[in-house]
């Protein structure tokens, strides 16, 4: 009784995609995607009070990695690393993962504590939501998250999504969003596990999580690290006329952070609570250029408090209901020493508030079909030195929304293409901005085995953020709300060559109309002005291509061709690719596993991007390769596992810049030890 | 001895012929006109500012008798070295041009004919070097940004020598030869509220000390002497916060410091001035962008500013310098001041003559005869 029960909850959670196939927090979804999924699982023992029989079979552990999506409807996902893929990659910033992704271009402004910020598809990173655990990450003042706060040993999955969830907003996904998962789960086991790193420049860090089952349902994990790095690498420098090495100066970086997380996991319901600390105190030296460094002596120290509880409950067979709450407050302090343009120190300080609620019911009807209605409602403030345009340092702003959306029974229309037809219809209201409405529709078939195809669209917006509308000499206080139309096609094929070898492949092509973007316009040599005055228009093609073989080897690898131009139809720029964003992308890893060993490499390629948006010669960005190698062997002794990973970051040594006039890191070792009791 | 008298006598009528018209387009020199016949280095160079956070700063020459334009001459001229981060200025002395890159410290010195770099004077690290006027062969003075004052340097060894302090951010600068007026803008708002913001500081030269300091308006940041050192004007862009604040011109006696006429406008301009005439790029009472005139020898009580030429909407002015020989006034367009510039030719009655696609951001032209 209760397997059929649970089984056929799991089947229709993963019909609604209300939960998320990598995550290892719902019992049910275990069960029905135990194969998928490397968990050390315990769900065939499992068992409740209204079980007419008991009974406990043998714990089964499976190897494996996350399928093809296969709820294209309610989970647009374009592309994920699941957690074995996120621990094969050995990265240590959690913009590196992404970069993995089709799509994902990580805007570095140098140093290896540098302002990191992620876009997709050639929309900016305000345009591109970020989330984690389902909560916004997007700051409100500026529309960005940096991830370079964000240690990767915090981040479980992550995976991008070119629209929201059914019915769910879809603020601030022009571009598509990307989701991070925290480090959580249910374990059957108390298990500790460490780490430490040391590289060179000074780079340290050392990480520890204990995971810690308190019930045969209730897990809690406990984590934590540290990360110190000096950050001063050389760099080859013309400096008037003259070749030299310079080294980066001023770009010490310290990072803490800290995740308790409780997973707990019933019959018909579950629920996880995380709560997120991190504090980050670093040199932010700007531009280097001949005679000059910009900000040299400008620093940055960021704290934050990130809360967020999720709860869903099995109200039917039919019927379930999700809901979460989150809050999060930020303060960030921005100094400088020096004599700027003020012709005094610069002692900037910003503090944030964000909260809201989210609720979700999702039914499936008599004919099998389902619907969600969701509704959320979120506040946040900023307090902030430099907000002075008509806001008083002070800004604040409320934004609730319902959406409806229905996604047909596959066997309802046409059953042997397992078509699917998707539709949704969310309203958005602000405090200061006009209602939004935006729909979206599509449809999803299956053209032959293993297969799907499918076409979307949808609108998405974004409201300014507050230095938009109030930041001092920039912000307007009419700017309108950006929009985007959004049209994609996607194919996803997995194919299984023999029992040792699977191939998943997909490509995606997608269309993205942006109206109202705003960009800064200049109202004076030195004063600029964010203003709606423009159209973008971005067409691209992504594909990317997973192997397996024979569970040795796994080889990822993908590849990004867009045009990203200024559809406005007359100026300089017209027509024009916009600056920094490169028309291609490609990336790719491989892990080769054999028994203790593993050796692995990770690639990456950016093609040329322009600096002026009249795409002049003169403002090409050179494109650049990295490379990085990493060999991890691993022995143990009585209950401790150990592993020693030694690691080379940009072998070739390639100098480059991702922002011009920011410097990267070139040719990094590193040695890490891990340990697992 | 035929051949050989004829061949000195052909020699000699060439050099006579060579002599005239050396002596004609020396003539020509006092006084503009609109003659544009120019010897075979003639040339306006081009400064672009680049953008604030790169080294993107570059020179553009307009080859005059070719009509031809060198995009990134500096850099083509001296096997891709970049010039800096935000070229302000250039000023001559003979031959040799000095331009100021504000956020390198430097003032490059070359070779106005071929580009060459022949010198490169590097300002202290604090100072940030904007306009640049040079007072003899051995004495040039740079308004110092962030440095709030003045550098005095020698243009022929490159040594940095005295530094006067005048006021928060000054910027434009000018010469009577005896003093040195310099506008301590005070950016705007961003130092508004300091003491001699929107002030204008003439120093003795002779003696490197501030000898009067002269209420203007605030965010004065433009300076500009008439060919008979009577009068200077200055140009205030008052706060940019303050959508409907006035900007405005004011002159002043260069012998009494006293301030003689103000006139009042609207939006960011610039302002030059050609013998007596008075170009002003801004908006008056019109919305429109407009290319000002006014002539103060006139017989009128109160001149007023005449519209000579009504700009197209596409254009952001950037900086106006006027070629002294024709009197033709250089317009720099930054255009969305993300891509490549224009400088736009208009002669004195406001016809536009030319436009050259330049680099980016161009802000002032100067002229090598």
């Amino acid at each position: 009784m209760s397997v059929q029960r649970t089984i056929r909850f799991a089947a229709f959670a993963l019909c609604l995609g209300g939960i998320s196939l990598h995550q290892p927090t719902s019992l049910y979804a275990q069960t029905a995607q135990q194969s998928e999924q490397k968990q050390h699982s315990a769900t065939q023992g499992r068992h409740t009070s209204r079980d007419t029989l008991r009974s406990k079979t043998a714990e089964v552990r499976v190897e494996g990695r996350r399928a093809m999506e296969h709820d294209a409807a309610n989970r647009p996902v374009l592309s994920w690393l699941d957690e074995k893929e996120v621990r094969d990659l050995h990265v240590d910033k959690t913009s590196d993962i992404l970069r993995q992704l089709p799509g994902v271009y990580v805007q570095d402004y140098g140093g290896l504590g540098g302002l990191q910020t992620v876009s997709l598809r050639g929309m900016s990173a305000a345009q591109s939501a970020v989330t984690l655990d389902g909560v916004r990450l997007n700051a409100v003042q500026n529309g960005l998250f940096d991830f370079s706060t964000l240690p990767p040993y915090l981040v479980q999955s992550a995976q991008t999504l070119d629209f929201p969830d059914l019915g769910s907003s879809p603020s601030q996904s022009l571009g598509g969003s990307v989701e991070l998962q925290s480090l959580s789960g249910v374990y059957d086991s108390l298990s500790l596990q460490a780490e430490l790193r040391l590289g060179e420049w000074q780079d340290f860090s050392a990480q520890s999580a204990l995971l810690v089952p308190w019930t045969e349902h209730r897990s809690a994990t406990i984590s934590a690290l540290a990360h110190s790095v000096r950050g001063n690498y050389p760099f080859p420098f013309n400096n008037f006329g003259i070749d030299q090495t310079v080294y980066r100066e001023h770009a010490r970086l310290q990072s803490y952070a800290a995740i308790l997380s409780s997973s707990e996991v019933e019959e018909l319901q579950d629920n996880r609570s995380t709560v997120l600390l991190r504090s980050t105190s670093r040199e932010v030296p700007g531009a280097v250029t001949q005679g000059n460094i910009s900000a040299a002596s400008a620093e940055l120290d960021d704290r934050d408090l990130l809360a967020i509880h999720h709860h869903r409950i099995l109200l039917s067979e039919s019927m379930m209901l999700s809901g979460s709450a989150f809050l999060h407050l930020s303060s960030q302090h921005y100094s400088d020493t020096s004599r700027g343009l003020l012709g005094t120190p610069i002692d900037n300080r910003f503090y944030a508030r964000d909260a809201g609620v989210t609720t979700s019911l999702r039914v499936v009807d008599g004919w099998q079909s389902t619907w969600t209605l969701s509704a959320d409602a979120q506040w946040a403030d900023v307090r902030g030195d430099l907000l002075r345009f008509q806001s008083g340092s002070y800004a604040r702003r409320t934004i609730a929304g319902v959406g409806l959306g229905f996604s047909s029974n596959p066997s309802s229309i046409v059953t042997a293409l397992d078509l699917v037809a998707f539709a949704a219809l969310r309203f958005d209201a602000a405090t200061e901005s006009t209602p939004e409405w935006n729909p979206r529709v599509g449809l999803s078939f299956s053209p032959w085995t293993n297969s799907t195809l499918v076409l979307s669209y949808g609108s998405a917006f974004r409201l300014p953020s507050f230095n938009e509308l109030y930041y001092q000499n920039y912000g307007n206080i009419n700017l309108l709300t950006e929009r985007s139309q959004n049209l994609s096609l996607r194919l996803n094929t997995s194919h299984r060559m023999s029992a040792e070898c699977s191939v998943l492949a997909q490509v995606e092509y997608f269309h993205i109309r942006t109206t109202n973007q705003i960009i800064a316009v200049p109202r004076s040599p030195i004063i600029w002005s964010a203003t709606n005055v423009g159209s973008v228009q971005s067409d691209g093609l992504e594909c990317s291509l997973q192997l397996d073989i024979a569970q040795h080897l796994h080889l990822r690898a993908q590849y990004s061709v867009q045009a990203v131009r200024d559809a406005r139809e007359a100026g300089p720029s017209a027509g024009k690719q916009l600056p920094y964003t490169p028309m291609q992308l490609a990336g790719g890893s491989a892990t080769y596993t054999d028994r203790a060993w593993s050796v692995g490499l990770v690639t990456q390629w950016t093609g040329q991007r322009f600096q002026q948006s009249d795409n002049a010669p003169e403002s090409v960005l050179a494109a650049f390769a990295t490379l990085a190698l990493h060999a991890r062997y691993e022995w143990q002794l009585s209950d401790l596992k150990l592993a020693l990973i030694a690691q080379c970051d940009n072998i070739g040594d390639e100098h480059y810049v991702v922002v011009a006039n920011f410097p990267m890191p070139g040719r990094q070792f590193k040695l890490g030890l891990e340990m697992r009791l | 001895m035929f051949s050989a008298s004829a061949s000195v006598r052909a020699l000699l009528g060439f050099a006579l012929v060579c002599c005239l018209f050396a002596l004609q387009s020396c003539s020509s020199d006092t006084s503009p006109s609109n003659d544009n016949r120019v010897s075979l280095d003639s040339s306006a160079i081009v400064v672009n500012q680049g953008s604030f956070s790169s080294d993107n700063a570059s020179l553009s020459r307009v080859h005059l008798n070719m009509d031809t334009v060198d995009l990134n001459w500096y850099s083509d001229a001296n096997f891709g070295r970049k010039l800096g981060a935000v070229g302000n200025d250039i000023a001559f002395l003979g031959d040799t041009a000095f331009i100021s890159v504000t956020n390198s410290h430097t003032v490059e010195v070359i070779n106005a004919k071929t580009g060459k770099q022949l010198n490169t004077i590097l300002f202290n690290a604090g100072e940030y070097p904007w306009k640049v006027v040079l007072l003899s062969s051995e004495l040039g003075a740079a308004s110092t940004t962030n440095g709030d004052g003045v550098r005095f340097f020698n243009p022929t060894t490159g040594v940095v020598l005295d530094y006067v302090h005048t006021g928060p951010a000054p910027e434009g600068i000018c010469t009577d030869g005896q003093y040195l007026w310099v506008a301590n803008s005070g950016y705007g708002t961003l130092r508004a509220k300091e003491a001699k913001a929107g002030t204008i500081s003439v120093i003795d030269i002779a003696t490197k000390m501030e000898a009067y300091n002269l209420a203007a308006d605030s965010n004065v940041t433009e300076l500009q002497i008439s060919d008979d050192h009577a009068s200077v004007f200055a140009y205030y862009q008052s706060l940019y916060t303050n959508p409907s604040a006035k900007q405005g011109v004011i002159q002043y006696s260069a012998s009494s410091k006293l301030e003689l006429a103000r006139w009042t406008c609207y939006g960011y301009g610039y302002l030059n001035v050609q013998g007596s005439t008075v170009y002003l790029v801004g908006k008056l009472d019109s919305a429109d962008l407009n290319l000002y005139i006014l002539k103060l020898n006139t017989a009128a009580p109160s001149p007023a500013f005449q519209i000579l030429t009504t700009l197209p909407s596409s254009v952001s002015p950037n900086g106006m310098s006027i070629d002294k020989r024709t009197g033709n006034l250089w317009l720099c367009d930054a255009a969305d001041f993300s891509s490549r510039g224009n400088v736009l030719v208009y002669s004195p009655s406001g016809a536009l003559l030319k436009s050259y696609q330049v680099g980016l951001n161009p802000g002032t032209v100067g002229f090598l005869r």
